[in-house]
């Protein structure tokens, strides 16, 4: 049988070629905005001796869902989640995720979370530190920013104290839908007072099934809210622009692609 | 019969007459590197592999209901809007198919959500995603919340367990949240009940109501000392701190899960069953409060099917 000419010799590399420029092209456009996720699992299995999976299963969760928004999502755990790497990776995270224990630390009640670190004692990584490492590199444009701990959304107890959400440069301020208070492309999600692990699982993956459905982090937010039962108390609460679709990057131009 | 081998003879890389099979390895490889990015787009709750819910298709006469339904709810609860197309959903999380349906503001931006069981046609949830500078003037208050949330069940005819609601300020959704806790035979129903929430305004902001199946309970229950001595004698085994304590003993219907098993299903069981809930406290070093965790035994064979702590 006699080969076809160019079409039959370059026509399958092509296809493939195209096939895979089609497949990576939104992937690699966004590539550039980091998401750091962390999530701590020796404290919640071997330190306090309950075998727990939650750990993996929401930081599995959180990974694939800045993924899909367009970050260049890493996820840490054990020794890889340790104060020193998250401290340096700071300055250029557009997003982040942090699960473990939150809450006001130190003498001047600053907001901090516990590192994991693959031991039992846990350095707590300040705001005041966090936000050290932003001013120092400057602004990033759009911020994902997720708390998955207990006390994080809560307003400082006292004053000259450093909430979290300020340490990532977001107000403790809701733009709303009808464009009042606006906000801009960033978003704070964390909880209000003693938070359940089982319930913040539950709750965060109603939350990326309706980011990934195309809804908005307002939008998500509100569904995941109304579709999750959440028996012990634990209460999500949101800062930010309802309206911004997580999408790491500038704000767009175009008012119907936000 | 011999066999012949020559250059032009199948080869695991090679095709017949020695035309590469590169192309389709490319093409192979690119549609695995799509389908493992479609992949990684998938968390990761319950099983690996499956996606956390399958777009099932909806019967004409099913999706003309919902939109019925929708319009009148509109009316009755005093919203705006007009119903969007219906999608239904198997939810793997909560293994249970559910409608969904937006409602369209003017530019068919979406300002409200409504949620049906699809199995009994019934509403389980509505969520308001739009907003007005009166859905904050201070109309409502703690005490009025109640009347206001009674009054939307009632509209939405959904009937109220006979229970004293509870009342708390939401600060996510910016309002009072109202909770009527389901119980059967007495007994909580835990995650079960109706939720209503109301803006400062008077405004429905959403409204949830859930209601699982429960296994009979069992003939012979064991009693609550009987569950206590076996949460106690799992926790002292695993959980290696001096002061660890029993808060407190309750009877519940609940979900089992993989909390003490972690090999087990990354779903909570879909029927709920007669338990005790044995919620424990013990403290850790360096943190401000102590943690608290609870041991789900059953009430029918003293199993421990699940548990909770917080973070």
């Amino acid at each position: 049988m006699r080969e076809r000419g160019w079409q039959r010799r370059l026509g399958p590399p092509l296809l493939a070629l195209l096939l895979l420029l089609t497949c990576l092209s939104p992937g690699t456009a966004l590539a550039a905005f980091q998401a750091s996720v962390y999530s701590n699992k020796t404290a919640f299995d071997r330190c306090d001796g309950t075998p727990s999976d939650i750990p993996d299963r929401i930081r599995i969760a959180a990974r694939d869902g800045f993924a899909f928004l367009g970050y260049a999502a890493t996820s840490f755990t054990g020794t890889g989640f340790d104060k020193a790497n998250v401290l340096a990776r700071t300055p250029a995270d557009a997003g982040i995720y942090v699960h473990s224990h939150g809450d006001w630390y130190g003498a001047y009640d600053h907001a901090g979370f516990r590192d994991d670190d693959g031991d039992c004692a846990q350095a707590v990584v300040y705001s005041t530190e966090i936000r050290a490492r932003k001013d120092a590199a400057g602004a990033v444009a759009g911020q994902l920013v997720i708390m998955s701990t207990c006390h994080l959304a809560e307003a400082p107890p006292k004053a000259g104290a450093l909430s979290m959400n300020l340490a990532y440069d977001i107000e403790r301020q809701k733009g709303m839908p009808d464009g009042s208070n606006f906000r801009g492309p960033e978003f704070y999600l964390g909880y209000v007072g003693v938070a359940w692990t089982n319930e913040m699982l539950a709750f965060e993956q109603n939350f990326w099934k309706y980011m990934r459905a195309g809804y908005s982090v307002g939008g998500a937010f509100d569904r995941s809210r109304r579709d999750t039962a959440l028996p012990n108390g634990t209460r999500p609460d949101w800062f930010g622009q309802y309206t911004w679709m997580g999408r790491p990057g500038p704000w767009p131009s175009c008012p119907d692609c936000l | 019969m011999t066999t012949q081998t020559s250059r032009h003879q199948p080869s695991p890389i090679c095709g017949p007459r020695g035309r590469p099979l590169l192309v389709p390895i490319v093409l192979g490889l690119v549609v695995l590197a799509c389908s493992a990015g479609v992949q990684a787009g998938r968390p990761d709750g319950w099983r690996a592999g499956q996606p956390d819910r399958q777009r099932l298709p909806v019967a004409s006469d099913d999706a003309g209901g919902r939109a019925l339904q929708v319009g009148r709810l509109v009316l009755q609860l005093e919203l705006t809007g007009k119903p969007g197309p219906v999608e239904r959903y198997f939810e793997a999380v909560e293994q249970r198919v559910f409608d969904n349906l937006d409602l369209l503001g003017p530019d068919d931006e979406p300002v409200g959500s409504f949620r049906f069981d699809a199995a009994t046609g019934r509403l389980a949830g509505y969520v308001r995603t739009e907003w007005r500078a009166d859905f904050a003037l201070p109309r409502v208050d703690e005490q009025g919340a109640v009347p206001a949330a009674q009054r939307f069940a009632l509209r939405s005819g959904v009937a109220l367990p006979a229970v004293e609601p509870t009342v708390a300020w939401d600060g996510g959704w910016q309002a009072w949240e109202v909770r009527w806790p389901r119980l059967a035979d007495g007994i909580a129903v835990v995650g079960d009940g109706v939720t209503v929430a109301v803006l400062r305004g008077g405004q429905l902001k959403a409204i949830s109501i859930r209601e699982r199946p429960l296994r009979p309970a069992p003939l012979r229950p064991i009693g609550p000392a009987e569950a206590r001595v076996i949460a106690e004698r799992f926790a002292t085994g695993s959980i290696h701190a001096p002061d660890l304590r029993i808060e407190a003993v309750r009877q519940a219907w609940l979900a089992g899960n993989d909390f003490a098993a972690p090999d087990g299903p990354d779903v909570e069981s879909a029927e709920l069953r007669l338990a005790y809930v044995v919620r424990f406290s013990h403290s850790v070093a360096g943190w401000t409060e102590r943690q608290v965790l609870e041991l789900y035994v059953d009430a029918g064979d003293g199993r421990i099917i699940g548990g909770a702590e917080t973070s």
